[in-house]
């Protein structure tokens, strides 16, 4: 089973020097953190305050081109968890067949902002077990920590 | 004119964050230098060097689409600068299919789908996507004539702009 979820938050982790977004359910029980590298983080951060920047950034450039094919990004799916790395599908519709590609999460979520998609986690992925100290790092959050985002 | 260039190497700039792409043309007279950000500069630099990620990296996923789309790539084109920003186009060649309310047409027999005649397609791009797309793809990278030699004067009066007194150095007698 899928399980919709949103982005509500984007935060530094100064420990690995990478960035972590906070994907969370809409009842706001689920709770998935992906760490991102710095570009991509920086692509998320974009889409999340609605800047434009003057030139097509490349996620830009991604939904560009699928609009001008006249190409649809439908949906994202973070369909589970793999050696430590999640591992997502993009879903696009063109001309009346549905295609799925391969993505990372970062570059999917990415995209699904961009083109109003929605994102999805697999059932399975939420509920895999996961290191008792990310589980302690999870319950320690505050609010605070999500940002602005967290409408 | 369009002019064919290849990648003849990408520098990390000293003094910034950004790294330059140096395009050269097929008989080394011409060279256009680009400034990129180190995102794009390292998805360049790992197209030049042949490396393949274990993820699909973003520009990997831009080809996958293309790809998995069946539209082709044809090549891509640096067309302009303004400012000292360098703008660029990809150029695919799309195939559409034939609506049926289209094919009204007097044969009988028509296939199951119809296809249109291709028809080229260009989005516009900064030239560090471009470049490092059209390097995963293998296709050929082109400047206008244009730019190429607009390029020239244009980086020397900035150049020449910025000369102090003691640039000229020892030969100043």
């Amino acid at each position: 089973m899928l399980v919709q979820m949103k982005v509500r938050g984007l935060m530094f982790d100064p420990y690995n020097n990478a960035y972590i977004i906070i994907l969370r359910g809409e009842e706001n029980t689920n709770v998935l953190p992906i760490w991102v590298g710095r570009p991509e983080a920086n692509a998320i951060s974009l889409a999340l305050e609605g800047i434009f920047t003057p030139r097509p950034m490349t996620h830009d450039l991604i939904k560009n081109v699928m609009d001008s094919l006249e190409a649809k990004i439908i949906s994202v799916v973070v369909t589970e968890l793999k050696d430590n790395t999640y591992l997502s599908k993009t879903h696009l519709a063109y001309q009346d067949s549905e295609i799925t590609i391969d993505s990372r999460p970062s570059d999917a979520i990415a995209l699904a902002l961009r083109a109003d998609a929605p994102i999805f986690v697999s059932e399975e992925t939420i509920k895999k077990p996961r290191a008792e100290e990310l589980d302690r790092w999870l319950e320690n959050l505050r609010p605070e920590d999500f940002g602005k985002y967290d409408t | 004119m369009n002019i064919p260039l290849k990648v003849d190497a990408i520098i990390a700039d000293p003094n910034t964050d950004a790294q330059i792409v140096i395009l050269k043309d097929e008989q080394n007279l011409d060279l256009l230098s680009i400034w990129v950000g180190m995102a794009e500069g390292n998805a360049i630099r790992l197209a030049l060097e042949g490396i393949t990620s274990p993820r699909p990296l973003t520009h990997d996923l831009l080809k996958d689409f293309l790809h998995h789309l069946k539209v082709p790539l044809e090549k891509i084109l640096i067309h302009s600068m303004n400012g000292g920003t360098y703008y660029a186009s990809l150029h695919l060649v799309q195939t559409k299919i034939k609506k049926p309310k289209d094919t009204d047409t007097p044969e009988d027999n028509l296939p199951e789908t119809l296809h249109e005649e291709p028809e080229e397609v260009t989005v516009d791009a900064r030239p560090s996507d471009a470049i490092a797309l059209a390097l995963r793809m293998g296709v050929p990278i082109y400047a206008t004539e244009e730019v190429l030699h607009k390029k020239g004067s244009e980086n020397l009066d900035n150049w020449l702009e910025k000369l102090k007194p003691t640039d000229f150095g020892p030969f100043d007698a």
